[in-house]
Formats: C-alpha cells, sequence, structure tokens
C-alpha cells in the first residue's frame, strides 16, 4: 500500500470575491511549493454541488489522500466538504479547511499583511493535515425502546407521544397508581381547558394505548450507554432486567410551604399557595366561612409574593390563578403584594390583566423595606411600604399601608421530587446547585443531560409551567426519535489512549464530564489502565488536557496538529 | 517600523472561534498579527499549547473560554481557566510577565466584544514589547 501523503490543495474563488484581495496565481504557486503538496487547483464555487462533483472527481483523478479547502470558514461547509471526502474513499478527518476569507480577507486592514497571512493559513492546514490520522467507526446496534421515569402529566404524554413515532416506550411511577398531580394545577388563560379533565382524558388515553405502566417501581441500577442501557426496575422488592435504548426523566418537581409560614404566628388563616390550592377542592366551607360571613364587613385576602428566596414564575402563575378564583367565588378585596411581578411567561400578561381588571389591587413593596406580618386579636395585620405612595420625604421611610386580611397567602418553596439525588447516583448524571438536574447546556440543549440518551423533561430540571412542560415533551420525543430511529449507532473513537504510558492515576477518570472513562483490563488482561467508552465520550478534550503522563490523544486534534499552526514564519 | 506583535488566540470553537468567524464576515478587521486556533473546547488546552506558543516566538497568548456555567462540556472553561493560573505562574518563573497571557470568557454572540479585546490584548502585549525569550523569528 502506498502510505505516502499526498496533499491536494482546492482553492475556491467564491465568486470573484477572493481575487479582489489575493493574488490568487500566487498563492496557488505557493500552496504548490509546499511539501507533500502534490496537486494545487481552484474553482469558482466549491460550495455548489457541481462544486462537489468537481471536488470528488478530482481527488478521485489526482489521487490525492489528504484534502484541504481554501476558502470560507469552516462552519459553513466543513460538514459538507467531509461528506464529499468521504464518498471520494477518504477519511472525512482527512480533510482541513484553510479559511482565508472570514479568517483572513475580511480582516486584514492592513493590505501588506494580507498575502503573508493567508500564506501562513495555507501552511497551517498543510501541516495540519499532514498529521492527520484516520478516525475508527465503531458501530453499535440500537434498542428501539425507551424507559420513562415518573408517570407525571410530562411522562404520560411523552410515553404516548414515543408510542406514536414508533419506539416502545415503558412508563413507571412509584406511587401506587398515576394519579393527578395533588393539587392540581390551573393552566392561565385556556379558556374551557379543565385541568382535571385533561388529566383523566390523558389517563384514559394511557390506559388504551397499551403502553407498560409499571406502578410501584423505582428505577435500582442502570448500566451502558445510549443504545443499550441494561435497567433494573425494582417493584416492591421484585426485580426486573431489561434493556432500553434511552432513558426520560420526568420525575417533576416538589412544593412545600414555604419556611417562612412556620415562623409566623400559628394562625389557620395564614396558608401557602399550594394549601389554598387545596382547599379549593377539599376545604371549601372553611374557605367561606374565613370569607364570607353575615356581618356584611369586606373581607381581605392578601398575598405576598418574592419576598423569600423560593419566589418563581409557578408561584406568579398560581397567585394570580387563585386571586381571581378567590375575587370570583368569594367576592373578597383581594390584595397582591409582591417585589415585582414576573409576568415573562406564555400567556401570563393577559392573565395579570385580567386580575386587574377583576379589581385585584397590586402593591408594590421595596427590597429594603419587606411587609411586616402581625397577629393582632386574632386578625392578620400586614403593613407595607409601597414607594410608589409616597408624597414626601418624611413618608420615605416606614410603612404606608396596612391591610387586615382575613387570609394571608404565602409563596410555595419548590424543591427537586424527593429521592432526585439517589436516582442521579443511579443515572450518573449531574444536578445542579438546587439539586435539580442540570442539563447539558441550558441554553443550547435544554433537555440532555450530561450522559448521551438520557434526556430531562417537565418539572425535573427546574420549575416549569404548562408551556414549557409541553415544549419539553415535543422536544424529547423527537431527541428520543432521532437518536432511536437509525438502524445503528454509528460511532467516531476520536479518543486515542495509550495503555503503554497510563499510570492508573485516575486524573482522566475524575475529570471527564461525561463519565466516558472506564478502568478495566486492557492491553489483553495484561494490565489495569483507563479505556474510553466511545458511546459515552462526546470528544471534548478535556481528559487529554488533564493525563499528567500524557497518555492520551485526541485524534483529531493531535498536539502535533495544534502546533502546526503555533509557528510565525512565512 | 511599530513593533508587531505575534499572538496567538486560542478559541473554543464553540464559542470564541465562532465570534471570531463572525467578527470577520462583519468585515470590521482586526489586527492581522492575531492568529486563531481552533480548540474543540477550552479544556482541550494544554500548558505545553501555552509554552510551545512562546516558544516558536509568540509575545502574548490568549485564551478564549466559554462564559462560566455555559461549557458544553460543563466544565472545560474551569479546567482552562485553572490551567492558565498555573501556566501564568510557570511564565513568570522563567521570565515572561503573565501579563502577557490573558485568559477571556466569551459567547459565541459576542462579536464586537471578541474585537474590542483583542485590540485591547493587541495594544498592552504591544506595550509590553517583545517577549524577552524570543529566540525564533
Ligand atoms: C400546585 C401546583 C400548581 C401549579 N399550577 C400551575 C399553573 O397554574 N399553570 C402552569 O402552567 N403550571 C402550573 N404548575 C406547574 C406544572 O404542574 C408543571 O409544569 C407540571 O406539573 C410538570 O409535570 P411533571 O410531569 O414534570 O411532574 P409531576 O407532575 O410532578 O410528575 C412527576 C411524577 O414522577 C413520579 N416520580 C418522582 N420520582 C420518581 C422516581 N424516582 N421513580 C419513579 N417515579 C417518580 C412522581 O411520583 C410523579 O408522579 C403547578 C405545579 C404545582 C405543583
Ligand atoms: S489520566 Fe492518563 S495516566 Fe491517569 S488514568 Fe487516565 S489515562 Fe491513565
Ligand atoms: S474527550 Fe471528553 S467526554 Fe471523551 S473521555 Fe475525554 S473528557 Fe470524557
Amino acid at each position: 500500500m502506498d502510505n505516502q501523503v499526498k496533499i491536494g490543495v482546492f482553492f475556491c474563488a467564491c465568486g470573484h470575491i477572493m481575487n479582489d484581495y489575493f493574488d490568487m496565481k500566487a498563492l496557488l504557486d505557493y500552496a504548490g511549493r509546499i511539501p507533500g503538496v502534490t496537486y494545487v487547483d481552484e474553482n469558482r464555487f466549491l460550495c455548489t454541488r457541481s462544486g462537489f462533483d468537481w471536488l470528488k472527481t478530482k481527488i478521485a483523478n489526482t489521487g490525492c489522500n489528504r484534502v484541504i479547502i481554501v476558502g470560507c470558514s469552516p462552519h459553513l461547509y466543513e460538514q459538507s466538504f467531509m461528506k464529499v471526502v468521504e464518498e471520494a474513499g477518504l477519511n472525512k478527518y482527512f480533510l482541513s479547511i484553510a479559511n482565508i476569507r472570514e479568517g483572513c480577507a475580511w480582516v486584514c486592514r492592513e493590505k501588506e499583511n494580507l498575502m503573508s497571512r493567508a500564506r501562513r493559513i495555507i501552511a497551517a492546514a498543510v501541516q495540519r493535515v499532514s498529521f492527520a490520522k484516520p478516525v475508527e467507526k465503531v458501530r453499535k446496534n440500537i434498542n428501539r425502546s425507551a424507559l420513562v421515569i415518573g408517570a407525571g402529566l410530562t411522562g404520560i404524554q411523552t410515553a404516548l407521544e414515543l408510542q406514536r413515532l414508533g419506539i416502545k416506550p415503558i412508563l413507571i411511577e412509584k406511587k401506587t397508581q398515576v394519579s393527578r398531580k395533588n393539587p392540581p394545577f390551573f393552566i392561565p388563560c385556556i379558556e374551557g381547558i379543565n385541568e382535571q379533565e385533561m388529566f383523566s382524558a390523558k389517563i384514559k388515553e394511557l390506559r388504551d394505548s397499551k403502553i407498560e405502566l409499571l406502578t410501584s417501581t423505582e428505577v435500582k441500577e442502570v448500566r451502558g450507554n445510549v443504545g443499550s442501557f441494561q435497567v433494573t426496575l425494582d417493584t416492591m422488592g421484585q426485580e426486573k432486567a431489561l434493556e432500553v435504548g434511552a432513558v426520560v426523566v420526568s420525575t417533576g418537581d416538589q412544593r412545600q410551604a414555604a419556611e417562612r409560614i412556620h415562623n409566623l404566628p400559628n394562625s389557620r388563616r395564614i396558608v401557602s399557595l399550594s394549601q389554598l390550592r387545596n382547599m379549593f377542592d377539599f376545604e371549601r366551607r372553611t374557605l367561606e366561612r374565613m370569607l364570607v360571613t353575615p356581618d356584611k364587613r369586606t373581607k381581605y385576602a392578601c398575598f405576598i409574593l418574592g419576598d423569600s428566596e423560593s419566589f418563581t414564575k409557578t408561584n406568579t402563575i398560581m397567585a394570580l390563578n387563585e386571586a381571581i378564583f378567590l375575587k370570583e367565588q368569594f367576592k373578597a378585596e383581594i390584595v397582591i403584594a409582591a417585589k415585582d411581578i414576573t409576568v415573562s411567561g406564555t400567556e401570563l400578561e393577559p392573565l395579570y390583566r385580567q386580575a386587574r381588571q377583576k379589581g385585584v389591587l397590586f402593591y408594590r413593596y421595596s427590597q429594603d423595606s419587606l411587609p411586616e406580618i402581625s397577629l393582632e386579636k386574632g386578625v392578620i395585620i400586614v403593613r407595607l411600604h409601597d414607594p410608589a405612595l409616597t408624597v414626601n420625604d418624611e413618608e420615605k421611610a416606614g410603612y404606608n399601608i396596612a391591610v387586615s386580611s382575613d387570609l394571608l397567602i404565602l409563596e410555595d418553596e419548590i424543591f427537586p421530587h424527593e429521592g432526585t439525588d439517589r436516582l442521579k447516583d443511579i443515572l450518573d448524571i449531574n444536578v445542579n446547585q438546587w439539586g435539580f438536574f442540570q442539563e447539558k447546556n441550558i441554553h443550547l440543549k435544554p433537555n440532555l443531560s450530561n450522559k448521551k440518551g438520557i434526556f430531562l423533561a417537565g418539572a425535573c430540571h427546574g420549575e416549569e409551567d404548562i408551556y414549557e412542560t409541553l415544549n419539553d415533551i415535543c422536544s424529547v420525543s423527537m431527541g428520543v426519535y432521532s437518536y432511536l430511529s437509525q438502524e445503528f449507532l454509528e460511532l467516531e473513537k476520536k479518543i486515542d489512549i495509550n495503555t503503554d504510558k497510563c499510570v492508573l492515576c485516575l486524573t482522566c477518570f475524575r475529570s471527564c464530564p461525561h463519565r466516558a472513562i472506564e478502568i478495566g483490563d486492557v492491553a489483553s488482561g495484561q494490565k489495569r489502565g483507563a479505556m474510553v467508552n466511545v458511546e459515552a465520550c462526546q470528544g471534548c478534550g478535556i481528559c487529554v488536557g488533564e493525563c499528567p503522563a500524557k497518555a492520551i490523544e485526541m485524534v483529531t486534534y493531535s498536539d502535533n496538529q495544534i502546533f502546526s499552526e503555533l509557528t510565525f514564519e512565512g | 517600523m511599530d513593533f508587531m506583535p505575534a499572538i496567538v488566540a486560542f478559541c473554543c470553537e464553540n464559542s470564541a472561534f465562532r465570534a471570531a468567524d463572525t467578527a470577520g464576515a462583519k468585515q470590521e478587521g482586526y489586527p492581522s498579527n492575531i492568529k486563531i486556533c481552533r480548540l474543540p473546547c477550552s479544556g482541550k488546552l494544554e500548558i505545553n499549547y501555552i509554552l510551545r506558543a512562546f516558544e516558536e516566538g509568540a509575545d502574548g497568548v490568549f485564551i478564549f473560554a466559554c462564559h462560566p456555567d455555559s461549557c458544553k462540556f460543563l466544565k472545560g472553561n474551569v479546567r482552562a481557566q485553572k490551567r492558565v493560573e498555573h501556566t501564568g505562574a510557570l511564565l513568570e518563573k522563567i521570565g515572561i510577565k503573565k501579563e502577557r497571557l490573558r485568559f477571556f470568557y466569551l459567547s459565541e454572540l459576542e462579536w464586537t466584544k471578541f474585537l474590542d479585546l483583542v485590540q485591547q490584548g493587541n495594544e498592552s502585549i504591544k506595550g509590553l514589547g517583545p517577549c524577552p525569550t524570543k529566540v525564533k523569528v
């Protein structure tokens, strides 16, 4: 076999743009003189269909085994060129892009530096590609089923969607039965939707769908990686083993009356948002007694929002909904005292307007004078300072409003579902500082965990309103589908560990953010050492930078390749 | 002629490399003596890359990482920052001012900030003069 490196350098004129900046002929000549380069050519538009075809034939006819494209930024067409190179029978990493457009032509203000910068970029690309090593591909079979943990609204709907997409869902729930969340939620401003009906309909749909549902079941152990996770389930002491291709976590959140309530004078008239929600269903008489009495005196209910750490969006949704409900049902006077009303969710602004129209009173208090709550002769007095109501300077300090309330409602605290910390260890994924599951990237990949094939949906990765939950369900179903609908998983082995050099210090094991390093027998059982799990590895190169023995190499960014870029000659 | 420092900017391909690209595409121009070196993640930055750059004749090395908590690979930026701090101390020992090594956080969208940073960085390296250890070039 001919092992000689033959580099083909292909220039793209990008129409005529490059000629406006560079002396293309000189650049072509220069490239042709670099050792290792066997062929140089130019095309007017490489990024067109005909350009790709041209490139493919050129590679084949000239016998090049490394390819350099001199043109625009790799972000634009690197993937496409890789495909072309692959179609031409080469490893797709035998390609390097010399970006002389965004990286040179449009950068240099000084015309005299243009050519030298371009030459350096091309020379670096040539060096880089001459060090390129082929990246091995590994194929893996896929199990086309998914485990959905937690049968709340999110879990149920995700399971239904997955079944529709042809993936077999297995739904597990730790409670003895799938019941609607207690207390149930309102859905802001979707007229005519009754939450209870919605949930019952979902449960019925679930029953009709013949989806495998295991109640009183928790996950005991999960091993393996995307495509095939080996899961052990525990149903009241009884174990069951199965294999799935992906895991969806939809374990939700939990609400609790905020700490603050417990520090207040003990009164049945002080409740939390979710306690009040419960009272609508089960203690309506009590509410009636508090808010509707024969003595014709106007009754007041006061909500305080934003005075604890746990002020959140769902708290706002609930407060607004409950305020409207109290107003309509009991004709009470409602006061909402808030540091700030945050209406950044879908349909929240109209909900806020609706509350105002119905006559709910909003007061603002400032950061430095939090509301004071006291119990005087059985009546709750809330004192506030609303900066908008101060007329002169003397009034700036102290409270300027007092509301004697018959009912006081404080916010809920929101926690991850009980058992989340256990589940995180079982699944080997991360949680954030509040204990919720950590997204891979909160902006770009909000539904992926740090482990490939484990998805996060619903309130388990931070409180969510119903709209966000529905979004999650769609994107997670599509995410699972995009993995599991493939014929097989094709993985690239980008990380190579030299077992001779490995001293088993475990640095890589500890620093890999994706838990892709495994320790085991290497060199056919002669020695123990670190190994990369190709399915879990995401190719970040962190382990490479950390290994003190320099035993790890990233095939696509080897040291020599990086060094190629670091010369200043030319 | 003015002293033109040789500078290498190690850019994470998820953020600063793209920002540099956009800055290029906007045709605003930035100092052409700054070399962009692409990394898959700032966490891939190794100490010897920085040392090698100085060895090859760089007068300054910039490292661009994603903002805290925004690393695509969770912790790459933190690792990079630690390594840069460590390397700074090493450089001081061999007589290279650690100000020649600069670490910045940048997101993909902050191309204007990229321009400002490389401009300012370039000026400050110019102020420091040629690197004393420069053998090549
Ligand atoms: C009181 C309240 C009121 C709300 N009001 C509104 C509102 O008015 N408008 C709005 O838009 N949003 C509202 N929300 C938010 C809305 O409820 C959430 O977006 C939605 O419920 C999230 O559903 P989920 O399926 O993620 O979680 P959940 O409904 O909590 O479901 C999680 C399920 O997982 C199970 N589980 C947990 N851990 C495990 C485990 N380890 N193994 C197996 N099973 C497990 C639990 O038992 C539970 O059944 C409210 C939430 C609450 C709590
Ligand atoms: S960091 Fe390097 S030497 Fe240490 S266990 Fe990993 S591969 Fe082996
Ligand atoms: S490249 Fe990144 S994901 Fe892969 S093994 Fe190394 S540290 Fe882990």
